[in-house]
């Protein structure tokens, strides 16, 4: 569905932008001040920000409790290439506040170019596999106790994968121990590619698939292992290049686990919106 | 034939509901889905069934705990909704077995659950996507924990 414009969630915007201008400028000889944790303080709560919802969320704090925040980050997706682990990923602070953006922006649309541009239609990830030469290994068959794929509602809730190779032989081992990262990412990818063949096989085609929800990557790894993001960056990779970076991105956990079914090295499961 | 009436039949005894052992909610419905916590193998006395698959437990040991853990889910999911008959079908099941690093086969582990899950609801509203994984460790080395999420009928 493509997005609308609102005007009450700009006009909203707006608001809470004017106020950030106003947090921003210098406070004269602050009485009490109110760490907002986006590297600035203010010397008055801003009482009409949490009663219009604004868009840096609801400040609530009385005077007497100051709450941190942490520090507002901007995680920016890296090219295609270089490394996009958690650790790896170029982090950084923003030299503009977003609202002082957002204001300049709802100020251009007002301007006269007050038309969207909603978001590219879905349906074109089978043509971005074929573009990509990725051939799907075969789909994993139910079983008494397993479904690969269920589907709820406009979720689609799959099953979690375990690595196997293309030929169809398991990738056993210990990441960090019998395999390096560079091949439990290897393995996270072939997991991805085995849930986008059962997902096709329950959908018919990967075009109704509208966006990643949410992704688990889980890897077999001694405790000591750190690298669990970089692993399942295999997995998470290849779903930005098929579903693109607006859809392929979901929310995510990458953890280690102590061991898995047959001695796999990682085994992935994932949650889809589908049209 | 309904889950309550199954369950009837099939003579299941339910344990009592547990409380939350931490900072959370056995069960959190949102829309016509139940997402339910991580539960262990609690027994109607009120213990729970400890122990590394692998090592203290063998795969009978941990595929019994398993359908504990489903015995312990399903007496959650009727305290929180009056009765299993408003359970639709399972959805999804992530199945953590606490065992050794060498142990592979935490699917016939997780089958404990998945078998009960598919006697009470049936063949097809039984039978969900589901992971199985082994964890190094779970709270007060329990053998088996389990989430999972259910459709509610509408």
């Amino acid at each position: 569905m493509p997005r609308k414009f609102q005007p009450f969630a700009w006009i909203r915007l707006v608001w809470s932008s004017s106020f950030s201008l106003w947090r921003n400028a210098p406070a004269s000889t602050p009485k009490r001040e109110f760490q907002t944790g986006a590297g600035f303080a203010f010397s008055k709560p801003p009482r009409l920000v949490p009663l219009l919802g604004g868009a840096r969320g609801g400040f609530r704090s009385k005077p007497e409790r100051t709450i941190f925040l942490p520090k507002r980050e901007t995680c920016l997706p890296l090219p295609k290439g270089e490394g996009r682990g958690e650790g790896e990923g170029r982090v950084i602070s923003p030299a503009i506040p977003i609202s002082t953006l957002a204001f300049s922006l709802t100020l251009l649309l007002l301007c006269g170019c007050a038309t969207t541009n909603p978001p590219k239609p879905t349906g074109q990830a089978e043509a971005r596999l074929v573009e990509l030469k990725i051939q799907l290994p075969p789909p994993t068959k139910p079983s008494a106790t397993l479904t690969p794929v269920v589907i709820s509602g406009n979720l689609a809730f799959v099953s979690g994968h375990i690595s196997r190779a293309a030929d169809g032989k398991l990738i056993t081992g210990r990441v960090g121990e019998d395999l390096d990262v560079a091949a439990g990412k290897a393995a996270a990818r072939q997991c991805g590619l085995a849930i986008l063949a059962s997902l096709r096989q329950e959908l018919g085609s990967l075009d109704r698939v509208k966006r990643v929800v949410k992704v688990l990557g889980m890897v077999n790894c001694p405790p000591g292992f750190k690298e669990q993001p970089a692993v399942v960056n295999g997995c998470s990779e290849l779903f930005l290049d098929v579903f693109g970076k607006e859809r392929g991105l979901g929310a995510r956990s990458a953890v280690g686990v102590g061991s898995l079914p047959s001695h796999v090295a990682v085994e992935v499961e994932a949650i889809f919106e589908i049209e | 034939m309904n889950p309550e009436a199954r369950l009837a039949e099939l003579k299941l005894e339910l344990p009592t509901a547990p409380k939350p052992a931490g900072v959370y909610k056995p069960v959190v419905i949102v829309g016509n889905l139940a997402y339910v916590s991580g539960h262990g193998p609690l027994k109607p006395d009120k213990t729970s069934i400890t122990g590394r698959v692998g090592a203290d437990l063998d795969l009978e040991g941990g595929k019994a705990a398993a359908r504990q853990v489903g015995l312990a889910i399903l007496a959650t999911l009727r305290s929180e909704l009056g009765s299993l008959d408003r359970v639709k079908r399972l959805i999804k099941t992530l199945g953590m077995v606490n065992s050794t690093s060498d142990f592979r086969e935490h699917p016939k582990v997780i089958n404990g659950y998945s078998e009960l899950m598919a006697e009470v609801f049936g063949p097809d509203n039984g039978v969900g996507a589901r992971s199985a994984v082994g964890m190094g460790s779970l709270p007060g080395n329990i053998a088996v924990e389990i989430e999972a999420i259910f459709e509610l009928n509408s």
